[in-house]
């Protein structure tokens, strides 16, 4: 499994597509750099028809391109075990099984993905199939190759998590939709994802959620990462929130440079 | 925190590029191993060249002794067919020289003992056979002595007789010409 991902890792696109809360805006990256260079007149994939798309993505360039949908389409989880079996297919079954209780849905109608994170801890990504679909037949059709379909959340982690020193947790906020992480010693143990209105309501939920953390998983937070995708609303309601509990904000570059693959 | 590698499209594309450089290392101490192993491959089988063309040499120069042995074994096959009567003549003229009636003869005398008298003897003239004799003994211990003396010489008492105080035996002894 090391080998593999060792020797064949996947082709990135230099041209993204990110669909957020507000729009789906379509970057390029060069050279380790993101540059946004235009925003599409729609604000998801499910509501457009293949010609439609088709004639939006006339101004793009005819090469491999890539998604990035922000976590309101995902469905996260993170669970944690004493021991997983070295087997892969003991481990899968074993994950499912967790998955099964947890989320007691048809999980055909998903496509799922997990990745061990040490610790005994895993974490799972649910997808809905038939958007994957969608958007994959969307862009056949406008004549550019999907490579890449991707999760904001994940490229957060990827930034944030890494490294000598992370934030103990970052808040990834998009038009509403909130997503919180924490991590302890860069594992990450508790996930959550909510809508909010305003920066009161945010303010709120993630006092619950700090609350939650610290009584269930004993760990308080000192350190957090702001990430936000046009959240200037909700901003000053967060800082005086974290400010109250003495909770540091570290500071963090653009979203699109989180979220983005292949960016230094 | 390793990275974490999302990406559920169907068409994701193996990066070769990468692929390549990431397989270079490996691809080249392959590449030195495959060429250390042909040279050391090549340096045993100079040597195992060198062997065989000092054993091809030798096989000759043994080939080209034989067809010399051979054609010395030829000259001799012609001269023993040419030399071969003079040669078995001449064997048989050294083997009658060789022997001697006399000395048989010197040998019995030397071995008889006073008091006998020699009738008659036979033998034939060849280098092995037996001597029949006819001796005329004046006492019988006399007779007694010469038997003694011709023990060894396998001696088989055919007749023993007296006449008028007189004893005469007939026997034969094998005195090979040694």
């Amino acid at each position: 499994m090391g080998l593999d991902r060792l020797f064949f890792s996947h082709r990135l696109p230099r041209q993204y597509l990110h669909v957020g809360g507000t729009g789906v805006d379509v970057y390029r990256v060069e050279n380790h750099r993101s540059r946004k260079v235009q925003a599409l007149p729609v604000l998801s994939f499910s509501d457009v028809d293949t010609g439609e798309f088709a004639d939006w993505c006339a101004g793009l360039d005819r090469e491999d391109s890539g998604v990035i949908l922000n976590a309101g389409y995902f469905i996260y989880n993170i669970f944690s075990f004493q021991k997983l079996p070295l087997r892969q297919r003991s481990r899968d079954e074993l994950i499912l099984w967790r998955l099964k209780k947890r989320f007691p849905e048809d999980l055909e109608q998903y496509t799922h993905t997990y990745f061990p994170m040490g610790r005994g801890r895993v974490f799972s990504v649910l997808m809905r199939r038939d958007l994957r679909d969608r958007i994959v037949e969307l862009f056949a059709g406008a004549g550019r190759p999907l490579i890449f379909l991707g999760n904001s959340t994940v490229g957060i982690m990827n930034r944030l998590f890494r490294g000598a020193s992370p934030p103990d947790m970052f808040v990834e906020y998009d038009a509403g939709q909130v997503t919180c992480c924490f991590q302890r010693d860069s594992v990450p143990f508790y996930i959550r994802k909510f809508r909010v209105n305003g920066g009161g309501d945010l303010a709120a939920e993630l006092g619950k959620t700090f609350d939650f953390v610290a009584q269930n998983h004993g760990f308080s937070v000192h350190s957090s990462a702001r990430v936000f995708n046009d959240g200037s609303g909700v901003a000053g309601a967060l800082e005086a929130m974290l400010k109250q509990r003495e909770i540091r904000e570290r500071p963090v570059t653009s979203y699109a440079d989180l979220i983005l693959p292949d960016i230094r | 925190m390793r990275t974490l590698d999302y990406n559920v499209a169907p068409g994701r594309r193996i990066d070769i590029p990468r692929l390549l450089i990431r397989c270079a290392p490996l691809v080249l101490v392959s590449l030195l191993c495959f060429l250390t192993s042909l040279g050391i491959l090549s340096g045993k089988n100079q040597a195992r060249d060198a062997k065989l063309a000092e054993l091809r040499r030798l096989t000759a120069r043994l080939a080209e002794v034989e067809e010399t042995t051979r054609g010395h074994d030829r000259e001799i096959t012609a001269l023993k067919k040419a030399w071969g009567g003079k040669v078995k003549f001449c064997n048989r003229l050294i083997e009658l020289k060789t022997y001697s009636v006399i000395r048989k003869l010197d040998r019995l005398e030397e071995v008889f003992p006073e008091g006998l008298r020699l009738q008659s003897i036979s033998m034939k003239n060849h280098r092995q056979g037996g001597v029949e004799l006819k001796i005329a003994a004046a006492s019988f211990p006399r007779l007694v002595d010469l038997y003694r003396q011709l023990a060894h010489y396998d001696l088989n008492i055919k007749s023993e007789s007296e006449e008028n105080g007189v004893y005469v035996a007939s026997l034969t002894v094998e005195m090979d010409d040694e």
